[in-house]
């Protein structure tokens, strides 16, 4: 699933830069739109899934109202001694805050349970990027399985010891 | 992982995770690890058993791609485009087995 998440990161940039109609024709003129036609079909199938999941990023950000501010905004992370690179697909002006937006195209679906796990990396992430900065959420969105939770920035703090714990037995 | 498909995956990850690096010096990387890996393609064609004009085909459209400086309105795409194509010679350097089909659909 490289390559479509590839086109699919390059997509949503350009949602957010350049509006929905560019990004739409892109992902239909890249390989991700080439491949919903292949003749294997788990390619096709996965093509198809990216494409869908695109258009339901594209209704549920247009939903969500917050503008970009920032593209892909990279920081590492220290988690009680391991170093993470932690890369936020985009940063959102939330009223006088700032808020966080990861976006996942493969991997397996997950519990919302654990989005405030998923989220915590990213949380401290926008503490190193912006030091002076109030948070509201980060967003785990799996658009390829179009799910969302929308994570409060404390509570993915809150996290950081199970979150360090995780990236200390990987 | 050879050393050499190493480096095509670095350079790939690098223009997919931050595509301004395409204007930044990443191009110029990603060069660098095809020419570097370019010795060994004939050889890696014939032990797959896959014609060797579609692998090359593969390493002459990405250096094309990294050579071109797009424009600001292109730079997604263009970095994408660079990014996939790099993805897809670290895998044939890698895979245990790659068909000339799997080769032309990456093109």
């Amino acid at each position: 699933m490289t390559v479509p998440t590839t086109c699919a990161r390059a997509a949503v940039r350009m949602l957010h830069s350049s509006g929905s109609a560019p990004a739409r024709i892109y992902l239909g003129q890249s390989k991700v739109g080439q491949w919903t036609a292949h003749e294997n079909n788990s390619m096709a199938s996965g093509a198809r899934a990216v494409i869908d999941g695109f258009d339901w990023y594209i209704k549920h950000d247009a939903a969500d109202g917050r503008q970009m501010k920032a593209l892909d905004a990279k920081a590492v992370v220290s988690l009680q001694g391991d170093s993470v690179s932690a890369r936020l697909d985009v940063v959102l002006d939330d009223g006088a805050a700032l808020a966080g937006r990861v976006v996942l195209w493969d991997g397996p679906d997950f519990k919302p349970a654990i989005a405030p796990v998923m989220a915590c990396a990213f949380a401290h992430a926008l503490q190193i990027l912006y030091p002076s900065g109030v948070f509201t959420t980060v967003g785990i969105w799996q658009a390829r399985r179009q799910r969302l939770v929308e994570v409060p920035h404390a509570a993915a703090l809150a996290q950081t010891a199970v979150a360090s714990a995780i990236f200390a037995a990987m | 992982m050879t050393s050499c498909s190493a480096d095509l995956l670095t350079a790939a990850e690098r223009l997919d995770e931050s595509p301004e690096e395409l204007l930044n010096g990443g191009a110029t990387a990603a060069l660098q690890a095809l020419e570097s890996c370019q010795p060994d393609i004939e050889a890696l064609a014939a032990a797959h058993g896959i014609d060797f004009p579609a692998l090359n085909a593969l390493w002459e459209r990405a250096s094309v791609r990294l050579r071109e400086t797009p424009t600001p309105e292109e730079l997604f795409p263009a970095a994408a485009d660079a990014a996939g194509l790099l993805y897809a010679a670290a895998w044939v350097l890698r895979a245990e087995s790659v068909t000339t089909d799997d080769l032309q659909s990456m093109l």
